[in-house]
């Protein structure tokens, strides 16, 4: 059994996102950081000293590793969604690396942070209470589970709408936005209702494999923008992935969230694209491009990998 | 008439785009110059020590704005009537670049929340369409034009700009730090992405009715390459096939020049010079293909290279996470037979590697690593057999005599036509298996083989083996024949 943790606190890596004009960010991930920052509240009205930071400060791994060292954070947990997985491993290896101890699980949790609360029923009441990191992050809870300020709270009513219940803030969202509506593509789009500050969220991956419904996924795509304009309208990526997904081939998580590791959905993407949103087809192009080339430079510069970063131990053995 | 996206790319304007990929409206494809030039124009107005330009929607709507506190104030008002407003922020490039980096970035730590909120995107301007200007002098290819100020971009002003953009833009910093680690490399990595450089172009020549049956070993340093390549170099001579090993990743040509360019970026100096360092190397490559493999393609049965362009792949995808231009030069290169991957622990990897006299720059865990966890990206991709290292000797080089012990036959098979057709004079050599030979595919290969069953003299192929014999086989030994075998040192 592992020893009991004195303060403890929980993180969840960025999103980092190829796209992040086309799609929407990852609601998946938005939950877990719900759950995280409600669960490390109510534990903090217990006494105990949890807190939840969501890393929207822009560090990168070893920045935050660094940071939290010397805030004296000595027992973090690591909590993310599928889509983060890559990144959950890249922030628990730095802190490891930095001397401090990552809560089991290691492995990224599902929605739900069930890491949250294995980890925080170690912790301790004797310690002072640790002030919550504040964050600027899109999270979402469920109904009449609120936070306090400076959380960007949307809460899922369960309709397939996310309602903004916290300050006007970015981050990862527009500040104007009020309510995300989830479009199916079967929805009959001229029946939506249409309100200020509504962003919708169209689903289109479902009718990938089914070559006769593209067609008619495009021309609803293109009628949504006709109603309510470009910039309301963002694309939904794929929120659980293939259990192995992560893992296949060069671990490019993102790939999968957004569909363009599968022929199907790649094509599907560039047609919606091509007919609806052609300012973002040369985006798309160059994420696809990077797939396909095997790089990943958010998540390379995130762990700290950049030229500038390893520029000395790059060269260590010609300077020897 | 151009595509929309074949605006961009010829514009050079992805980077930026990006970055900010919500101002793609503020200035639509299709109109004159870059994107930083038509943002140019809309700032071109501006009064000297403006810093700010709001624009809603499609109707520009002009605020100027200075970054001190009564700016500040101003700016909230406009957020609160335009709430779909973008903002941007004109930086100016060259010299005055410090100064006014330093400034936004002191006005924006004062008002972070503020300026965050209204999605502030900074840009270094640059000259309007129509507008002559002193040409900047730069090493930054024109794609990055907009991120970093033209040449003057010193460590303390990445650094300050870098706070900048992480304290308006937390969530995309780094994307930031991606760009601004190509644009110091000197390589074009969206724009190369959108162009399809993924994609190698084929190489015209005249196709070949007989080619070297190509075998390939791949892993990281100190992953026992070097080690299989011989033992199977020897059990398919044993088969009586002539068989030459290559290294087309060579160490030795250009270590010099080379290690002079790396040790020039220290300190952070002359970034863009790892980028030659890649060339040099994929130039010599490619050097070594006209020079000496190409000739053996139709005069060798196998050719086996301990190293062949993969390991270009993943120095590239290792070192900088990306490859410029790696796969066009390597294009020249046809694609190998079959590939295998020697994955080895880094752990096992040093130890063997600490045998060693002397240590290549790569030679490090961290190096080591990387490209262990390259490999594994492109072994799916490349079509490699992926071998464990750390199991026995004999287990791995038996699984690779029966791979290519697959593969043998069917040039066996093809051989007699080509010495029918007295190909014996140019050194084609005749497959005279031994009779005991009976590892992995070996009893169908012989069979397939059998001077008898071809009606060629059996004894053309001691002649042709002798001649053989006396040639090197390594490319090893091909340097210490002329003399440059001193800068070769085994992998």
């Amino acid at each position: 059994m592992s020893k009991p943790l004195e303060r403890l606190l929980i993180v969840q890596p960025p999103p980092l996102e190829y796209l992040p004009g086309l799609f929407l960010a990852d609601t998946s991930s938005a939950a877990v950081g719900g759950d995280c920052a409600r669960h490390a509240t109510s534990e903090r009205w217990r006494g105990r000293d949890v807190a939840f930071d969501p890393c929207t400060d822009g560090l990168t791994a070893p920045e935050k590793a660094a940071a939290l060292v010397q805030a004296g954070w000595r027992h973090v947990a690591v909590a993310g969604a599928p889509a983060d997985r890559v990144a959950v491993d890249i922030l628990a290896g730095a802190l490891e690396a930095a001397g401090i101890e990552v809560a089991p699980p290691a492995a990224a949790a599902a929605p739900g942070g069930k890491r949250g609360r294995r980890g925080a029923g170690l912790a301790s009441r004797k310690t002072p209470l640790a002030p919550p990191p504040a964050g600027e992050a899109f999270v979402i809870v469920q109904p009449g589970r609120l936070l306090p300020p400076p959380w960007i709270v949307f809460e899922d009513t369960g309709d397939g709408r996310l309602v903004r219940r916290g300050p006007k803030l970015s981050g990862a969202l527009p500040r104007w936005v009020e309510t995300i509506r989830r479009v199916d593509a079967e929805d009959d789009i001229d029946m939506l209702s249409d309100v200020p500050g509504k962003l919708f969220a169209f689903e289109w991956m479902s009718a990938a494999r089914r070559k006769r419904e593209r067609q008619g996924v495009t021309a609803r795509l293109a009628r949504l923008i006709q109603r309510f304009g470009a910039e309301r309208v963002l694309l939904r990526g794929s929120t659980h992935g293939p259990a192995t997904a992560a893992a296949a081939r060069d671990g490019a998580s993102w790939a999968w969230r957004y569909g363009i590791d599968q022929p199907e959905t790649r094509q599907l993407l560039i047609e919606l694209c091509e007919e609806c949103l052609p300012h973002h087809r040369h985006l798309l192009e160059a994420a696809i491009g990077y797939h396909e080339m095997c790089v990943d430079p958010l998540e390379e510069m995130y762990a700290g990998r950049g030229l500038i970063d390893r520029n000395a131990e790059l060269i260590v053995n010609l300077v020897q | 008439m151009m595509k929309t996206e074949d605006k961009y790319v010829e514009a050079g304007i992805p980077a930026l785009l990006w970055l900010y990929p919500e101002i793609a409206r503020l200035a639509p494809p299709g109109a004159a110059g870059t994107l930083a030039q038509r943002l140019g124009a809309l700032a071109r107005d501006l009064e000297p020590g403006a810093s700010i330009l709001a624009v809603d929607g499609g109707d520009v709507e002009r605020e100027i704005l200075f970054l001190d506190r009564g700016g500040a104030m101003r700016a909230v008002e406009l957020l609160d009537s335009a709430p779909h407003a973008r903002w941007i922020l004109p930086l100016p490039g060259g010299a005055a670049a410090p100064e006014a980096v330093a400034r936004a970035l002191t006005a924006v730590r004062e008002h972070p929340a503020l300026f965050r909120a209204g999605g502030l995107v900074p840009y270094f301007v640059a000259s309007a369409p129509g507008e002559t200007r002193e040409p900047v002098e730069t090493r930054l290819l024109p794609a990055w034009s907009a991120i970093l100020p033209g040449d003057a971009y010193p460590p303390a002003v990445r650094g300050a700009l870098r706070e900048l953009v992480r304290t308006l833009h937390p969530l995309r910093y780094p994307n930031f730090l991606a760009l601004e680690n190509y644009a110091l490399l000197g390589a074009d990595m969206p724009g190369d992405a959108q162009a399809r450089r993924w994609t190698a172009p084929a190489v015209r020549r005249k196709p070949s009715k007989k080619r070297a049956l190509i075998i390939a070993v791949e892993g990281t340093d100190g992953s026992g390459k070097s080690t299989h390549v011989e033992a199977l170099r020897q059990w398919i001579e044993s088969r009586g096939l002539s068989v030459r090993v290559e290294k087309i990743y060579r160490h030795g040509v250009f270590h010099d020049t080379v290690t002079r360019l790396t040790t020039l970026c220290a300190g952070d100096k002359n970034m863009h010079l790892w980028r030659l360092e890649r060339i040099a190397k994929l130039f010599d490559s490619v050097k070594l293909f006209y020079s000496d493999i190409e000739g053996e393609l139709s005069s060798t049965d196998v050719l086996i290279f301990d190293r062949y362009v993969q390991t270009h792949y993943a120095a590239a995808i290792g070192r900088y996470h990306y490859d410029p231009y790696g796969r066009e030069l390597m294009s020249v290169f046809p694609a190998a037979d079959r590939l295998f991957l020697l994955d080895a622990p880094v752990s096992q990897a040093l130890d063997r590697i600490a045998e060693r006299d002397e240590l290549t720059v790569d030679e490090n865990p961290y190096m080591i690593e990387r490209y262990r966890h390259a490999f594994a990206g492109l072994a799916d991709r490349e079509g490699m057999l992926v071998l464990d290292a750390t199991r026995a000797f004999e287990e791995n080089r038996d699984r690779i005599r029966s791979e290519v012990g697959r593969l043998l036959p069917k040039r066996a098979e093809e051989k007699p036509a080509a010495v029918h057709h007295g190909a014996a004079p140019t050194g084609e050599p005749l497959a005279t298996p031994p009779a005991s030979e009976s590892a992995g595919g070996g009893a169908s290969a012989e069979a397939s083989i059998e001077p008898a069953a071809t009606g060629e003299p059996v004894d053309a192929a001691p002649s042709t083996l002798d001649e053989r014999s006396a040639a090197p086989t390594t490319v090893a030994q091909d340097h210490a024949a002329d003399g440059s075998a001193a800068q070769e040192r085994p992998e």
